[in-house]
């Protein structure tokens, strides 16, 4: 987008931060799921269900446990596209451009709100 | 399993970022009619891959600029909302209506990309009169050789059939690309190729606003999420480096195709024909 030489310099600016988020956080996801699978491939847990409370992610983690890292990378990439959300509100904000800083905490604000529906 | 799955995650992811949806209207019926997974399932590892193919393909195309970001985030605004409603009515549906209901709403996009137009980089009508908008933009299109200039317009519009479509992927897991790309190029003026480029953009907040409730209810199996996002990744990864280089008139005229079939099984499903 190069509608003027301001904007177009702070577009491109934000663009690349949003791109920047987006590459580490599936980056990151992509570590945890792939690291999960081969551990699940080479030993697979006993059958039951795959479910693990948040609360026994990181002794999980820190015990190889395949399942551990599978919803570990599933929560990262979930959270990926909210976080690009948040990196945009704050990168208008600094900007001075308030109408789509108050767009993009509106939809803050609605994910927050799922997340709170999620939990009930 | 694992390996069939991780495959057609890849198929779907692939041509999902080329279309500009998010590879659910691909990926469910895939997994329920091939490989005999329940529809819940399904949904719930579509969920996570939605929101892996916008990811993967957002990185290309925000990158190149063909993604309208002020567009993609308004949009977002009401897709949001219309997704958590979605999300939270679809636990109370019953296997065969969310099966009739898929069906139907891969109508439009099956429509949408029979009627797909060759290299149409600005519509009829997009350079109207009026004054420019802040929603405006501009990107560089490899095929032209050239930058292409759009206005926005219609908004309201396009924010009522944003909550549509997200209301319908909080429901049935998809991104809902397939209605939103037909809006902007139809009713907004937003050259397609920037329209599949916004809507990957949107589709992965879209399915994050149904998926903390879907994780929540345990509707997501990581064993058959996982793999899925696995293939979604890689195939989105390698369509938004083709999508924006084809002439897709072809292509999108053979997809329309196999979903018009694969809309029929799961129309057929929905009626308890043939559905596990």
């Amino acid at each position: 987008m190069q509608l003027t030489n301001s904007q177009g310099h702070h577009t491109a600016r934000l663009n690349r931060l949003i791109q920047m988020t987006l590459i580490i956080g599936l980056s990151l996801s992509m570590l945890f799921m792939i690291t999960g699978t081969g551990l699940f491939m080479l030993h697979p847990p006993a059958a039951g269900s795959p479910a693990i409370a948040a609360g026994q992610l990181l002794p999980g983690l820190a015990a190889g446990d395949p399942m551990a890292f599978m919803i570990t990378g599933m929560i990262v990439l979930m959270v990926t596209p909210a976080f690009r959300v948040a990196v945009a509100a704050l990168g208008y904000l600094l900007e001075g451009d308030w109408k789509f800083a108050l767009v993009s905490l509106g939809v803050v604000a609605v994910l927050a709100v799922s997340v709170f529906i999620g939990r009930a | 399993m694992f390996v069939q799955i991780l495959l057609i995650g890849l198929f779907s992811g692939l041509f999902g970022a080329m279309i500009g949806s998010g590879g659910g209207v691909f990926l469910i019926p895939l997994l329920t009619l091939l490989l005999g997974l329940p529809i819940r399932a399904a949904i719930g590892a579509s969920i996570i891959a939605v929101i892996a193919t916008s990811t993967a393909s957002a990185i290309a195309y925000v990158g190149d600029e063909l993604t309208n970001i002020r567009l993609g985030m308004t949009l977002e605004l009401s897709t949001t909302v219309g997704a958590v409603l979605g999300g939270v009515t679809a636990a109370y549906l019953g296997k065969n209506l969310l099966a009739g209901l898929f069906a139907l709403s891969m109508a439009p996009t099956v429509i949408s990309l029979w009627r797909r137009k060759e290299d149409a980089p600005v519509p009829a009508g997009a350079q109207a009169d009026g004054p420019p908008g802040p929603l405006d933009a501009s990107f560089y299109d490899p095929r032209l050789g050239h930058a292409v200039e759009y206005r926005v317009k219609r908004l309201p519009v396009g924010m009522v059939v944003a909550f549509l479509a997200g209301n319908i992927s909080g429901l049935l897991g998809i991104g809902g690309g397939a209605i939103k790309v037909p809006a902007m190029t139809l009713g907004m003026g937003v050259p397609i190729k920037a329209a599949a480029a916004t809507s990957n953009f949107m589709i992965g907040v879209t399915a994050v606003a149904s998926a903390y409730i879907y994780y929540s209810r345990g509707d997501i199996n990581p064993l058959i999420a996982v793999p899925t996002a696995i293939g979604v990744t890689i195939g989105a990864l390698a369509g938004s480096r083709i999508g924006p280089r084809l002439r897709s008139k072809q292509l999108a005229r053979m997809f329309a195709g196999v979903m018009a079939i694969l809309a029929l099984q799961m129309a057929l499903s929905a009626v308890g024909i043939g559905f596990r």
